[in-house]
Parts: structure tokens; C-alpha cells; sequence
């Protein structure tokens, strides 16, 4: 997707920093913004269960290349250091982070990058797998965010008994406080989530009558915008980026 | 991904990675979205020393028809193994 002219400087910085999680927790988080002169809305980050990958460094320079100031914080900063996929399985052995960990290092990045200059004090989040469930959690939470986009978020829908300390509400549970514009993307080849699930997660939004856009792909799966994995499905996925900046542009500038 | 399909284990064993071998005393079982491997899921095994779990991990991804052949062989093997050693005993 070209939305520049050839004519036009670029120039970005991308770089490694520090944040206050709004536990007080330092944490690692990743800052990609334009070097140009303009205000600028923010997009916060929320990565997937296989961690602070290179795939989600690379989604955190794609915005900012469409002209947003974007930040992804390493949320599994506490367990340790190391390859990203090894972090990701000590996460995942230790059962995963808390919802309300999580909540307050997106709280966190967003804090950090709203006392950025250059912003407009517009902000989004972005998150897929276990992240989009967090981006919808977090949209039903918090009154701090102008746009939600959630990519097949994983366990929206929680049955008793997948109900633990770390994740103690069914995020769908909170769709009627959802109080910000939600965009959802979804394969509908996916089993987590599956086309029934997104059935139901779409039936409580029309309910209460939230402001939300569901776009669902045929011939897709699970994480069909990763290209680093061998689900990545290039036209849907082209679509999908389409989708997301068409969504942020109108729901973040002006 | 986003099944969260874990399932966690204490053993007495040793692994080899980076051309040293080092104790294991720990693997877990997942079945989710695989890393690499070409599937829709996978099963993943990672194998560590709990003294340093991040940096001693071993891991594997195979697919599931992979897996159950696997342990079929096992069970195969253990049972000819155990036959033999009881032979001896």
C-alpha cells in the first residue's frame, strides 16, 4: 500500500525505551515515530502470545510509517530476557500475564507517548491473538482510547472453567461499557477464535448498540497478516492494513 | 497462539544445544499455533532447566499426526527396553 509521494522526505526514528507501567513497573517498550513536523495520533501496541517478536517491531515501524506515533511494550519484560520465542514459552509455562498487568502497561505506553510532543492526543490500540483480546479488553475498561482494533482475539469469550486468577472476567462479559469505535478482523477459517465465537461476540455489540465494524475473511485463518509464518494470506491480509489505517485515520485525525 | 493449551511436567534428563549438553529438569507440553512448522496447530515441547528456564530451553514443534507417532514409538520401545532389562534382572 503506497500512501506517499515519491517528492515527500521521510524519516523516522524507531528505538528502545523506557516506560512507567501504570503499576509503577519499568518496562522495555518499543517507540517508532516520523521525524517530520506535524501532530501526530498515537497507536499503542498490544503483541501476541509468541511475545515481543520482530514481526510485531516491524507492525510498530508500519505505523509509523502511515504517520502515527506507535509504541508496543514488551509485556512479558518481568519474566526475563532472552529470544523472544523462549520469553514467550516461560510466559506461557508460568500460565500467561494477568489481564490487570497487561492493562496497566498499555495504560503505561499510552501515557508515555501522550507526553511526547507532536501528538494529538488522539489514541489507538491495536493488538492481535491473545493481544486483540486485550485491545477489546481494554476498550470495555478504560475511557483513555479513541479506537480499538482487534485481530482475532483469542478467548473473548471465556467459559467457566477457562476463568483463572490471571484472567479473572470473560472480556465479552463487559461489551455493554465498550465505549470507544471497535474494528475486528477475523478469519473465518479460524478455530480460536471460531466463526460461532465471533457470531456471539458480534450478537452482544448489536445488543447494546456499540459503534463497531467486523470484517471476516473467507480463505483465511489464524494470524492471516503474519508474513512471517506460513498462514499469512497476502490478499486478505492487503485488505485487512487497508481496513485498519482507512478505521484510524478517520476515528484519530481531524 | 490463543488456545493456552499447556500442560507441564518435572523430568530427570539432560538436552544438547549449542554443541553442550546441560541437565533438564522441566518440559512443557502445548498445543497451539506452531512458530515455524507448516500446520494450522501443533504440538510443542520445551524442554528446560528451571534454574534458567529462558536460556537452557530446547523446543520442538511437530505436527499433531508427528506427535502421536512418536509416542507410539516410545511406548514401543519402553516396553521392548523394559522387557529386556527385566530379562536381565
Amino acid at each position: 500500500m503506497n500512501t506517499y509521494n515519491t517528492h515527500d522526505y521521510e524519516g523516522l526514528i524507531a528505538e528502545t525505551v523506557k516506560i512507567k507501567s501504570n503499576n509503577g513497573d519499568e518496562v522495555n517498550a518499543y517507540l517508532a515515530k516520523p521525524l517530520i513536523e506535524g501532530n501526530f495520533p498515537i497507536v499503542v501496541l498490544i503483541h501476541h502470545l509468541p511475545g515481543w517478536d520482530e514481526l510485531y517491531k516491524e507492525f510498530t515501524r508500519k505505523f509509523a510509517h502511515h504517520g502515527f506515533i506507535a509504541i508496543c511494550p514488551d509485556l512479558y519484560h518481568r519474566e526475563g530476557n532472552g529470544s523472544p520465542d523462549d520469553v514467550a514459552a516461560q510466559v506461557r509455562s508460568m500460565g500467561g500475564v494477568s489481564d490487570k498487568q497487561v492493562i496497566d502497561d498499555i495504560l503505561g505506553a499510552s501515557e508515555y507517548a501522550r507526553n511526547l510532543s507532536n501528538n494529538n492526543d488522539k489514541v489507538g490500540v491495536f493488538g492481535t491473538c491473545s493481544g486483540g483480546r486485550h485491545a477489546f479488553l481494554i476498550g470495555c475498561s478504560s475511557n483513555k482510547f479513541d479506537a480499538i482494533i482487534e485481530c482475532w482475539g483469542g478467548n473473548v469469550i471465556m467459559s467457566e472453567e477457562n476463568i483463572t486468577d490471571k484472567q479473572p472476567v470473560s472480556p465479552a462479559s463487559l461489551s455493554q461499557n465498550l465505549n470507544t469505535p471497535l474494528l475486528g478482523l477475523f478469519g473465518n477459517d479460524d478455530v480460536s477464535p471460531p466463526p460461532k465465537e465471533v457470531d456471539e461476540h458480534e450478537n452482544l455489540l448489536k445488543k447494546y448498540n456499540k459503534e463497531y465494524t467486523f470484517h471476516r475473511y473467507d480463505g483465511a485463518g489464524h494470524g492471516f497478516m503474519y508474513h512471517d509464518r506460513p498462514y499469512y494470506r497476502q490478499e486478505q491480509s492487503v485488505d485487512a492494513w487497508e481496513k485498519i489505517f482507512t478505521f484510524l485515520d478517520k476515528n484519530l485525525r481531524g | 497462539m490463543c488456545t493456552m493449551i499447556s500442560e507441564k511436567t518435572n523430568i530427570t534428563g539432560s538436552g544438547k544445544s549449542d554443541n553442550r549438553w546441560i541437565p533438564i529438569n522441566s518440559c512443557d507440553v502445548y498445543f497451539d499455533h506452531p512458530d515455524h512448522v507448516d500446520c494450522e496447530h501443533a504440538i510443542m515441547l520445551s524442554f528446560c532447566n528451571q534454574n534458567d528456564p529462558i536460556n537452557s530451553r530446547i523446543s520442538l514443534e511437530i505436527t499433531p499426526e508427528s506427535a502421536k507417532a512418536i509416542i507410539e514409538k516410545i511406548n514401543l520401545a519402553l516396553a521392548k527396553g523394559e522387557k529386556v532389562t527385566d530379562n536381565i534382572l
